[in-house]
């Protein structure tokens, strides 16, 4: 064992998780929990974690009721993934209509969603996990979205 | 900040410190405050920032509020707010990392690091 790492063995009073990793040292990252689990309480998390699963049903449901919007996965565990197919197009164009909106979206500012790929299609998506997203963020976003890829078509 | 000597202990008068302190909480304060109201991301021309990037190492000191200043004027003004309530690309932050206390936690972490022996 090399000379260095011999004191770190010598501890056994405490338990320093920077000793177990391969730079020996390490962030303090478990504080966040700690200090904001003290602050808020565990129920504040549950029902912000609760919201966030809401609000991606909200997405998905406001985007059912538009023309030209797909559901591809629907609302699970705070994440919806949906694609816009005007009528007549190829998965083809649709995928490439889908990834301009994300690039349209981008610059508008906004709002910010990110695509992937699912069964060969790009799709986009929606993550509305943060406890402070309104309502009327979902739908000023969605009607951008809709606004966007009707007038790119 | 002083210029006159070498600050080689690397270290802020406690006034400095302190009106720094003050200056960084009135700007996490704000920036919960405004968000919603600011875009969630602002793009710019790669010729734009490579000035900023490119910008000599300093060899002198500098005064730590005008390093503040440059700081939200041309970082903060062009980053990515990740927790923006409008932010909905993924969860590349956590519900912890996304609220005020554990700011402060981190700051008081940082006044009173141990380096070893941590709580956690």
């Amino acid at each position: 064992m090399p000379e260095y790492l011999k004191e770190i063995n010598r501890a056994e009073e405490e338990v320093n998780f920077c000793d177990y990793g391969i730079q020996l040292t390490r962030g303090f990252r478990a504080l966040k929990l700690w200090m904001s689990l003290k602050v808020f309480g565990r129920k504040a998390f549950a029902a912000a974690v609760s919201r966030g699963f809401d609000l991606a049903e909200l997405a998905e449901n406001i985007l059912r009721q538009l023309p030209n919007w797909n559901i591809v996965t629907p609302a699970q565990m705070g994440i919806v993934t949906f694609r816009y197919v005007p009528q007549g197009a190829s998965a083809a164009e649709a995928s490439r209509l889908n990834e301009r909106l994300v690039a349209e979206m981008i610059r508008d500012g906004f709002a910010m969603l990110s695509s992937t790929t699912l069964r060969g299609d790009s799709v986009l998506r929606f993550c509305p996990i943060n406890p402070r997203t309104t309502e009327a963020d979902l739908q000023e976003t969605i009607d951008r979205l809709d606004r966007f890829a009707n007038t790119m078509r | 900040m002083n210029n006159e000597q070498n600050n080689y202990h690397l270290r802020l008068p406690r006034d400095e410190m302190r009106a720094l302190g003050y200056r960084v909480i009135d700007i996490l304060v704000e920036h919960f405050d405004e968000l919603p109201q600011k875009p969630v991301t602002r793009i710019a021309e790669r010729a734009e920032m490579e000035r900023r990037l490119r910008e000599p190492l300093p060899d002198e000191a500098r005064e730590v509020m005008s390093v503040l200043s440059q700081l939200q004027a041309e970082v903060f003004s062009h980053i990515m707010h990740v927790d923006h309530p409008r932010f909905f690309a993924g969860a590349r932050e956590s519900l912890v990392e996304r609220n005020f206390p554990h700011l402060a936690g981190i700051f008081e972490r940082d006044q009173s690091r141990r380096g070893r022996g941590q709580l956690l």
